[in-house]
């Protein structure tokens, strides 16, 4: 249970099933069990509502990131919704504007960096204006200036957040409380130091 | 009538350079590096002009070189001319299968990854020594061949989390203006003419 504007980090060793939870959340995998996504329950009639509400990072952005331009692909989920160009390239531009990658609109991703990739692929999450994020290991593949960027970006969100990520560092700046995952299972929850601790979940 | 035939050959493909050196003109790019990156084809079509040549029909051989390098001259100017999402868009009004231009899309899109990963192979192989060429070949052929399977379902996961289908909406949509017509127009009518006279046979 994952309150409203609530942010959550799901930490684990590789494979204790983190990223398959992810995916269960908006159906793309399916499961037994029951979930709810901001008082909707998952269900095939449901799916297109709830992929709505929630915007998915991945952990690299070249998979994201599928248009020519950068501008194009961050208009790719408004454009998805229904939304008239006009309106579409609005919610982009100022969603371009909020990672500060206005200038670079009419480029293709793969001239950019990959911190810039992550923001514009941040970006084209925002544009689609979703209620929760979730977030796949997002600092991977960026260097210390682009992770503290994106921290910044991502702590001026209203939005619920759940992050899974093996920085820990990262996490304890984001977000307060932790879940830990072990095959499959969450087997702790609670304040973020502690799950820290208790599982010796940092390098010293 | 050889000398007939080869003259109208020679008006018709006149014509049609005028008119893609027209589009070319219109759309701002240098006219003749387009029209010189036509000759990229010959050493295909050449073999067979020659031949023709050879055999005693070098009206045939005219023919062959003219029709391949202009079709070449056509495919260099609309790449020059037009973005590829625009070209595709405009493929896809052509009632070709959107299935098949979101492929050629990802493909675009996706190319350029699997040669960097191939990069950082060879350079990881080279790190460590490897001589076997035929080994690595071999190999990196199926290590390619898995990860780009995997990374294809995390980019369908992808698109399906932003919801996403199968076709890809523009920003711009696509119009037809006066400009399209008159190039149409021209083209359609230089066309009509090179059938009448026969020559393009």
């Amino acid at each position: 249970m994952v309150h409203r504007g609530e942010r959550v980090s799901l930490l684990g060793a590789n494979g204790s099933g983190k990223t398959t939870f992810l995916l269960h959340l908006n159906g793309i995998l399916r499961g037994e069990g029951f979930i709810e996504v901001a008082g909707i329950e998952l269900n095939t009639a449901n799916l297109k509502r709830i992929r709505r509400k929630i915007g998915f990072l991945f952990q690299d952005p070249e998979d994201q990131l599928f248009l020519p331009t950068v501008l194009e692909d961050v208009a790719f989920a408004p454009l998805e919704q229904g939304c008239a160009a006009e309106e579409a390239r609005r919610r982009a531009m100022a969603a371009l504007e909020w990672v500060g990658l206005t200038a670079d609109a009419h480029r293709a991703p793969h001239r950019l960096s990959a911190g810039q990739r992550q923001r514009v692929a941040l970006a084209g999450v925002l544009a689609a204006e979703p209620e929760i994020l979730v977030l796949d290991e997002p600092t991977t593949h960026l260097d210390p200036p682009s992770r503290r960027s994106l921290l910044a970006l991502l702590d001026g969100l209203p939005q619920t957040i759940l992050l899974v990520t093996h920085d820990v560092a990262f996490a304890a700046r984001l977000t307060r409380r932790a879940v830990f995952f072990d095959h499959g299972r969450i087997v702790a929850d609670g304040p973020i130091q502690s799950i820290v601790d208790d599982s010796r979940w940092s390098l010293d | 009538m050889p000398a007939r035939g080869t003259l109208s050959l020679c008006l018709g493909v006149l014509a049609a350079t005028a008119i893609l050196a027209a589009g070319a003109i219109v759309a701002r790019l240098p006219v003749f590096s387009i029209l010189a990156r036509g000759w990229v084809v010959l050493p295909f079509t050449g073999v067979f002009a020659l031949l023709a040549w050879v055999e005693g029909n070098p009206h045939r051989a005219v023919s062959l070189l003219s029709k391949s390098w202009l079709s070449a001259v056509a495919v260099v100017l609309l790449m020059a001319s037009t973005p590829l999402e625009r070209l595709l868009a405009g493929l896809e009004k052509l009632g070709v299968p959107p299935l098949l231009v979101s492929v050629v899309q990802f493909v675009w899109r996706y190319l350029h990854v699997s040669i960097a990963q191939l990069d950082r192979m060879r350079i990881a192989r080279a790190a460590r020594g490897g001589e076997r060429k035929f080994v690595f070949a071999t190999s990196t052929v199926a290590v390619l061949f898995a990860s780009s399977a995997a990374r294809a379902e995390r980019v369908h996961w992808a698109l399906l989390s932003r919801g996403g289908e199968s076709h890809f909406p523009l920003l711009d949509p696509l119009r037809i203006d006066r400009l399209d017509y008159a190039l149409l127009a021209s083209a359609l009518l230089a066309a009509a003419l090179l059938v009448v006279s026969g020559g393009l046979r």
